[in-house]
């Protein structure tokens, strides 16, 4: 069985050369009003921690070695790996730009397929986009539907035309439930009919696609109406503005 | 005081988030690869919107069923949710195999109860007067106790101490990150760029969190996507509540494992996996020695209430140094603690002498906690193995856009600090998954997070104090305690790897 040395013990000694580097850098620093001295700085204690970290890194590094023959991963593993890397990078870049909505749902999408198809596949990508945009319009209608309900239920009580509590979290939560199951209904009946016609040989992919497509739609509504409406998190709206 | 603090929790929307969080417990418990700490770390942004006692009890609520809920897929499959629920997995197995799959599940149910409760009551017994004893701490104290617990939680979280001690100070580190406690001046790269981010307040400890425990669990499940579901056997609903008389006479094995889960839980580090197999140990030897009782490792309910009371009697234990000391004892309420200092509350005797009435609603809230355990683990006896059925491939994504959305959360209304957090996030969520793979601990991290700028503050104020006097921490009749604690924690961790190595 061949062996070599570890790579993250290797991360670890550059990281550690860093800090020292950096702490060094930095200089010391002393507290107001120390005329009378005794404060030991503010470097002692990042210098000493980093150096404790070169030293033990290092004798991790020379005392580990690594059995590249069972640690090495599986192709398939790898592709998930990546994709869920690339996910995970591009949600934090997207947000600001697409918005909460739209980033995760697209994000989310994405590895609900990925993780039930292990990967993306080329033959399969026609029927991911469609899914993808079935998906998008029909999360796009709850959550209209949800603001123009919302702002209506909340404008109305403004206005005492309608009592307070209609315009309670709670009940606002309620009523873009009901709106979620109602459109999920219509979804499951649509689906019903589609799924008689279809070819048999891709069954499989339609329930993974159509699997996606409701898990992410109603995670995604549950996530925005407990931060958004519950907790008053000031989530991005990114394009969808309205 | 005691009835501000119960009534702190006897509310409705405080009862509602209980019942939640047990439920959300025991799926989290029960669902293998997700654990406890993960389960806290997940909800810690949610107890961020609350009050702080309706929050707390929240945590509570899903560590005490996640630590319990573990048993149920080591009893239905012969596979542990978390490593807190190992031995529980021979005697649970072989009652499914035997048809006694309900009575396993409630008899795992009952003994998590006695567990929690009995080391509640330990808990509500030791945390003042430990608490108290702090009393006597000057900064020198301060710093060495710091030091003793990172070093114990280095020493015996993972095989390796070297790898132990390394994360330790990697989290110092990274909690050095932002402003000098005493000058004001920056400790951040490029600092003339990243001035004005939220990066000058260091790093966001819940969003560390979540990244070390939520998202790097993640990439780490990757490999078991591809994994079959096993079939769920029927189970027989009517006898579930174990026979009353039979709890009676192992009183003996209940004593011994509660015992033996509160002492290690009260240890730093240990945690409950190791509990569970020194009760499950200890039990052996009462039963060997008893007429009474059936013997353990063949499906008996013996089997399934040493290990069942020692986990959760685990939750109790390590509260008693996380309150009174604020130092974990295990990775689980390290996260708590973080959850409680988001909250503004600093564990510790400033804690019991100024908010006694929270500490009453912590002692409350994990006796609710346990009830809310039992009723859901036992009512949902019929509907926990269909949630075994959930794949991987639905659960990981939710985990990894929670515990985005968490993170982002905390910030509450700022996006670009909502953003920064879920690249801190994301970052960490990195780092645990590489560190993992490499067989690095994470809860030494965890607690220099935690512990960093605590150790820090209170060693540049105890030399100054002393005049520059480095020997200081040597002068103090607790401090050498301390050190000598520390240093005897690091020789059992070497002398045991090198045990093991034989």
């Amino acid at each position: 069985m061949s062996t070599k040395r570890k790579k993250l013990p290797l991360v670890f000694i550059f990281i550690s050369a860093l800090d020292i580097i950096y702490v060094v850098s930095l200089g010391n620093t002393y507290m107001l009003g120390d005329e009378i001295g005794g404060d030991p700085g503010g470097m002692l204690i990042p210098l000493t921690i980093g150096i404790l970290m070169f030293l033990l890194s290092t004798y991790i590094w020379l005392t580990e070695a690594n059995e590249i023959k069972n640690k090495k991963m599986e192709k398939s593993d790898k592709e998930l790996f990546i994709i869920t890397t690339i996910t995970a990078v591009l949600y934090v870049v997207m947000q600001r730009v697409l918005g909460f909505i739209l980033s995760t749902s697209i994000c989310m999408y994405i590895l609900f397929f990925a993780y039930q198809n292990n990967g993306l596949k080329k033959d399969k990508i026609g029927l991911f986009f469609s899914g993808m945009g079935i998906m998008e319009i029909e999360l796009l209608i709850i959550y209209t539907l949800g603001r123009i309900v919302t702002r209506y239920l909340i404008i109305q009580s403004k206005m005492n035309n309608i009592p307070l509590w209609l315009s309670s979290s709670p009940f606002i939560i309620f009523i873009n439930l009901i709106i979620l199951i109602a459109i999920l209904v219509l979804h499951t009946k649509i689906k019903n009919k589609i799924f008689n016609n279809i070819n048999s040989d891709n069954n499989e992919l339609f329930v993974s696609i159509n699997k996606a497509c409701v898990i992410t739609i109603t995670s995604i509504t549950i996530f925005y109406l407990i931060f958004k409406q519950l907790f008053l998190v000031n989530v991005i709206s990114g394009i969808i503005f309205w | 005081m005691f009835l501000e603090g119960f009534m702190q929790l006897f509310n409705m929307q405080t009862l509602i988030w209980m019942i939640i969080g047990s439920i959300l417990g025991i799926i989290l418990g029960a669902l293998p690869g997700l654990t406890a700490t993960m389960g806290i770390a997940l909800v810690v942004p949610i107890s961020f919107q609350l009050p702080a006692a309706t929050g707390i009890a929240l945590l509570l609520s899903v560590y005490c069923s996640a630590v319990s809920g573990a048993s149920i897929p080591a009893i239905l499959l012969g596979i542990p949710g978390n490593p807190n629920a190992i031995a529980t997995v021979e005697d649970g197995k072989k009652m499914t195999e035997k048809g006694l799959a309900g009575q396993a599940l409630g008899g795992a149910a009952v003994a998590s109860f006695i567990g929690g409760t009995g080391s509640m009551l330990c808990l509500i017994f030791f945390s003042p007067l430990i608490a108290k004893a702090t009393l006597a701490f000057g900064p020198a104290e301060k710093t060495t106790l710091a030091m003793v617990g990172l070093v114990i939680i280095a020493s015996v979280s993972g095989k390796s101490i070297v790898k132990g001690l390394f994360m330790g100070a990697l989290g110092m580190t990274l909690a050095f990150i932002g402003t000098d406690p005493f000058s004001g001046s920056l400790r951040i790269p490029f600092a003339n760029h990243l001035a004005h981010t939220p990066l000058t307040k260091g790093l966001d400890l819940t969003s560390s969190l979540i990244g070390l425990y939520g998202i790097s669990q993640v990439f780490l499940e990757l490999k078991n996507i591809k994994e079959k579901q096993q079939k769920i056997p029927e189970i027989n609903i009517d006898k579930v509540f174990p026979p009353f008389m039979k709890i009676i006479k192992m009183w003996k094995i209940i004593l011994s494992s509660l015992g033996i889960g509160t002492i290690i839980g009260a240890i730093p580090g240990t945690g409950a996996s190791i509990a569970v197999f020194l009760a499950y140990d200890s039990a052996k030897n009462i039963v060997d020695n008893s007429n009474t009782l059936e013997k353990i490792g063949t499906g008996t309910l013996e089997g399934i209430f040493a290990p069942e009371v020692a986990n959760n009697a685990v939750t109790g234990g390590a509260l008693i140094p996380a309150l009174s000391l604020g130092i974990p004892g295990d990775s689980a309420t390290a996260v708590l603690i973080g959850a409680l200092m988001i909250k503004g509350v600093a564990p510790g005797f400033q804690l019991f002498q100024q908010n006694m009435t929270l500490v009453y609603s912590i002692f409350i809230a994990i006796f609710f906690a346990n009830i809310f355990m039992i009723i859901f683990q036992i009512a949902g006896v019929r509907i926990y193995p269909k949630i075994l059925k959930v794949p991987r491939s639905i659960l990981l994504p939710l985990v990894l856009f929670l515990s985005y959305i968490g993170s982002y959360a905390i910030s509450g209304q700022a996006t670009s600090v909502g953003i920064y957090n879920m690249s801190i996030a994301l970052t960490m969520g990195f780092l645990g998954y590489f560190c993992k793979k490499d067989g690095y601990p994470l809860a030494p991290i965890v607690l220099g997070l935690i512990l960093g700028s605590m150790f820090e503050e209170n060693f540049r104020r105890a030399v100054k104090l002393a005049g520059g006097d480095y020997f200081t921490f040597f002068k103090k009749p607790i401090c050498i305690m301390f050190i000598v604690f520390a240093a005897l924690s690091i020789f059992l961790s070497v002398r045991r790897n090198k045990k093991g190595e034989k």
